[in-house]
């Protein structure tokens, strides 16, 4: 059945030429009217969101044109240092995107956010190119970067959940966190069901998502893929790598970051700031 | 240590940090504690007598000053084990989640568990009774219990834990006139028993009066002598 499937695609993708179609400049100013429309109602309705819809959509065009540049160079010049450069990058405005989410805490977080950055997601990247792809030479661009980015993307998230969670459980069981200290309790004794919570609000997404996927809408990997003329079943193939990848991403994330961080919420003797 | 009181507290000064201003909530305050003594301890309120308890557990920062328990220095011990024989009752006592005898056996699932065994359950419940937890059981889920029961239980989970030091913020705050001369009763027979001594802050003095009564004022420690006007 599935060999048959495989067959049919194969034929039909050997007629279409198996090729993406191609955005012309002219279409790509089109795409322009969507959003022309969009802000005439804003406009019409006074929402007062026609100026950041237009600065969106300008940076839409920039940055993403802007990342088909740099990634179209490092592609053709394929070398294991233009890889890990596009990763510090990555974990670079990962950390910062997860600091100035964080900015209102008291808590310098800056160390165990960028720790916990890499010490998941390097790993894990290069656990699914090399050992479940199998790409040769280990560093080949087109491969690691864009997973890396998925990587990354799912572990900041996780990351940024449980450092928030972590603190503000703490906080909120203050008087029984202070019973325990009394009574002779670790930090770690202490902030132990608050680290669980951190750990579960990290989790909770990437469960959802992983139980759900599939069923509203094709996930975007596998949508790429298919655009770009992959047989549907080898792009679910990889979208089921890429789902547990980014589940395990994202909770050893937050676990990392909860462990590195709770205590950063007690002084040197132990009690909670 | 030969000639050395039980616990000492040597020029003890507290700054409190409020809205970026430093202030001064205990000035070179000295305490020295016997065996199985007991001393009340006065002031109005905000004059710093829960600071003074806290810094007794070593739960603030303590600017200057030394303690010692049987002689030896508090910067010797590991802050937690410092606390468990320097335990204060906290003035608005908590629940944790759990049953009556999860709340008392508390400290037994810390990672550092306290020296001695498991108290038996028989042992458990005839401390309910003895302080008036009459028809409380074990099983009884904590969160369910009165103010006035979780303050026995409170008091009861400390004991315990046979602390050398006592350091009771209120215990009677939440309690009628008999439950708190069962407290009282408790108390002084733990300080027996155990050669411990205590430091209390009182809600309400009705009876047991303390063999001395000290007072903040100002953020100095002040003798009161007997027979001198209540506070």
């Amino acid at each position: 059945m599935v060999n048959k499937i495989h067959q049919i695609l194969v034929a039909k993708a050997a007629t279409t030429g198996n090729q993406i179609i191609p955005i012309g400049n002219l279409e790509l100013l089109l795409a322009l009217l969507f959003i022309l429309v969009t802000i005439g109602i804003i406009l019409w309705l006074r929402l007062g969101l026609a100026k950041d819809l237009t600065i969106a959509t300008v940076r839409c065009y920039g940055q993403l044109l802007l990342l088909g540049f740099v990634l179209a160079f490092i592609f053709t010049h394929d070398s294991p240092w233009l890889t890990a450069g596009a990763m510090l990058v990555m974990i670079g405005f990962g950390v910062q995107n997860i600091t100035n989410l964080l900015r209102n805490s008291p808590y310098r977080l800056f160390w165990p956010v960028l720790a916990s950055m890499a010490v998941t997601g390097i790993p894990i990247t290069f656990a699914v190119t090399m050992l479940v792809i199998g790409v040769t030479p280990w560093y080949r661009a087109q491969y690691v970067i864009p997973l890396a980015g998925m990587v990354f993307g799912n572990s900041m998230s996780g990351i940024a959940l449980a450092a928030e969670r972590v603190f503000s459980d703490l906080e909120g069981r203050r008087d029984k966190v202070r019973l325990l200290i009394t009574l002779g309790a670790a930090p770690w004794d202490a902030s132990l069901p608050s680290i669980r919570a951190a750990v579960k609000a990290g989790l909770v997404p990437t469960i959802n998502r992983t139980a759900t996927v599939g069923v509203v809408a094709i996930p975007g990997m596998m949508t790429g893929q298919i655009l770009a003329g992959a047989n549907p079943l080898e792009a679910a193939r990889y979208q089921i790598v890429i789902m547990l990848m980014l589940a395990a991403a994202s909770s050893l994330g937050a676990i990392t970051v909860a462990l590195w961080s709770y205590k950063k919420a007690f002084d040197p003797a132990g009690v909670l700031r | 240590m030969e000639g050395s009181p039980l616990f000492s507290m040597k020029n003890i000064t507290v700054f409190r940090s409020q809205e970026g201003k430093r202030r001064l909530v205990l000035s070179r305050v000295s305490l020295g504690l016997e065996p199985a003594e007991l001393v009340d301890l006065g002031g109005v309120s905000g004059s710093g007598k829960s600071t003074f308890l806290e810094a007794a557990a070593w739960l603030i920062p303590i600017d200057e000053g030394s303690m010692t328990l049987q002689g030896r220095e508090h910067t010797t011990f590991a802050p937690q084990k410092w606390r468990r024989k320097v335990t204060l009752y906290l003035q608005a006592p908590v629940a944790a989640p759990g049953s009556v005898r999860e709340n008392l056996l508390l400290a037994w699932g810390f990672t550092q568990k306290p020296e001695r065994e498991i108290p038996p359950e028989s042992r458990l419940q005839s401390e309910l009774e003895e302080i008036g937890l009459f028809g409380v059981s074990l099983k009884d889920k904590a969160s369910e219990l009165s103010g006035g029961q979780l303050a026995r239980l409170a008091l009861l989970r400390i004991l315990l834990l046979q602390p050398r030091v006592l350091l009771l913020d209120e215990p009677d705050a939440s309690l009628d006139k008999d439950s708190a001369q069962l407290v009282s009763r408790r108390i002084r027979r733990y300080l027996k028993e155990n050669q411990a001594a205590a430091i209390r802050v009182r809600h309400s003095s009705w009876d047991d009066p303390a063999s001395r009564t000290l007072m903040i004022r100002g953020g100095e420690l002040l003798e009161v002598n007997q027979g001198d006007e209540r506070w």
